[in-house]
């Protein structure tokens, strides 16, 4: 029984090393005939913070902000898969669609990857808090000690990555 | 520019999960139209292990252990893993093309991985996560982790399926 590759699950904190990943998530969608769901999760409020912020006006304030941070993110990830597939217009039809959710990273990577039935999850190995280039990025170390599934984990290669659309 | 995957490294130890692996790696192999270069790192044995072994083997023992048994072992886990790959690549059309060499060296497993990535220019590593060591589901495998944390590469970590498996080193 040869395990097949169907649907990838391609977490991103629009980092460049997760756009850099994106290119291996598509190179691997082409050859295993695969789709890719696209995961950006936005990371609440710590307690503290929310018990700080926890005054009914805030409340308000704080789900409007977060929603349009969210359809701005959905906005930019649109626009990302665009400028990288601008050459391959055809491989656009891969990307089933854009997530973008709130929470812990690590736990709603895992839980997507589970709901959405995703048969490999491709993503960076650092992802915006790099801080040494030796160690595994916190969110894929988190990923990695619970999965069950296979998880591709792409570095940012030595030399300079022309990645066009990273800076929209 | 896409990247290209032509030369891919699977790294086993022989566990249960590595051989699992190998099936993502002939898979990856056979779609991205990527040679297999299949290797697998014998462990020195350690200075304390050394130590004690001298303790109990005079010089001619030990130097029959260290020469003449470790060649034996290579040469049987080179076999073995020969037998595997038939085994397993019986039914592709062309099972001796996929796979490029069979590897077997010795050194301490991370080390010799990466190097031997470089070495045999490997665009991507595919490893199990957990090898023999298995103490926790949870927790990774400290090979991977080690290759994972030094390594510029991709890698395709592939853990324990939750059923039973069809595959295994051990009936070889």
């Amino acid at each position: 029984m040869i395990p097949k590759i169907q649907k990838i699950l391609y977490p991103t904190d629009l980092s460049l090393n997760s756009d850099y990943a994106f290119r291996y998530a598509i190179n691997s969608a082409k050859q295993h005939d695969a789709n890719i769901i696209i995961l950006y999760v936005l990371e609440g409020l710590s307690d503290s913070m929310l018990a700080m912020l926890s005054s009914d006006l805030v409340g308000v304030q704080r789900k409007k902000t977060s929603e349009e941070a969210m359809a701005q993110i959905k906005d930019r990830l649109k626009l990302f898969c665009e400028k990288e597939l601008i050459n391959d217009p055809d491989c656009l039809k891969r990307v089933e669609s854009i997530e973008v959710l709130e929470g812990y990273p690590a736990e709603v990577i895992l839980r997507e990857a589970e709901k959405l039935n995703c048969d490999v999850i491709v993503m960076g190995s650092h992802g915006k808090g790099i801080i040494s280039q030796t160690f595994l990025g916190s969110v894929t170390k988190r990923v990695l000690r619970r999965t069950r599934k296979p998880v591709f984990i792409i570095p940012l290669p030595k030399k300079e990555t022309d990645i066009p659309g990273h800076n929209i | 520019m896409i990247p290209k995957i032509q030369k891919i490294l699977y790294a086993t130890d022989l566990s249960p999960n590595s051989a699992y692996v190998f099936r993502y790696a002939v898979n990856s192999a056979n779609k991205h139209n990527a040679k297999l270069i299949i290797l697998y790192v014998l462990e020195e044995l350690s200075v304390t292990a050394h130590a004690m072994l001298s303790h109990y083997l005079n010089a001619e023992q030990m130097k029959r252990l260290t020469q003449e048994v470790r060649s034996s072992v290579l040469e049987r886990i080179e076999k073995r893993l020969k037998v595997f790959c038939e085994k397993e690549l019986k039914d592709q059309p062309e099972p001796a093309e996929r796979v490029e060499s069979i590897v077997v060296a010795e050194g301490f497993p991370p080390e010799v991985i990466l190097s031997k990535a470089d070495e045999l220019n490997c665009e991507i590593i595919i490893m199990g996560s957990h090898g023999k060591g298995i103490i926790q589901n949870t927790f990774l495998g400290s090979t991977s982790r080690r290759v994972l944390r030094r390594t510029r590469k991709p890698v395709f970590i592939i853990p324990l399926p939750k059923g039973e498996m069809d595959i295994t080193f051990h009936d070889i």
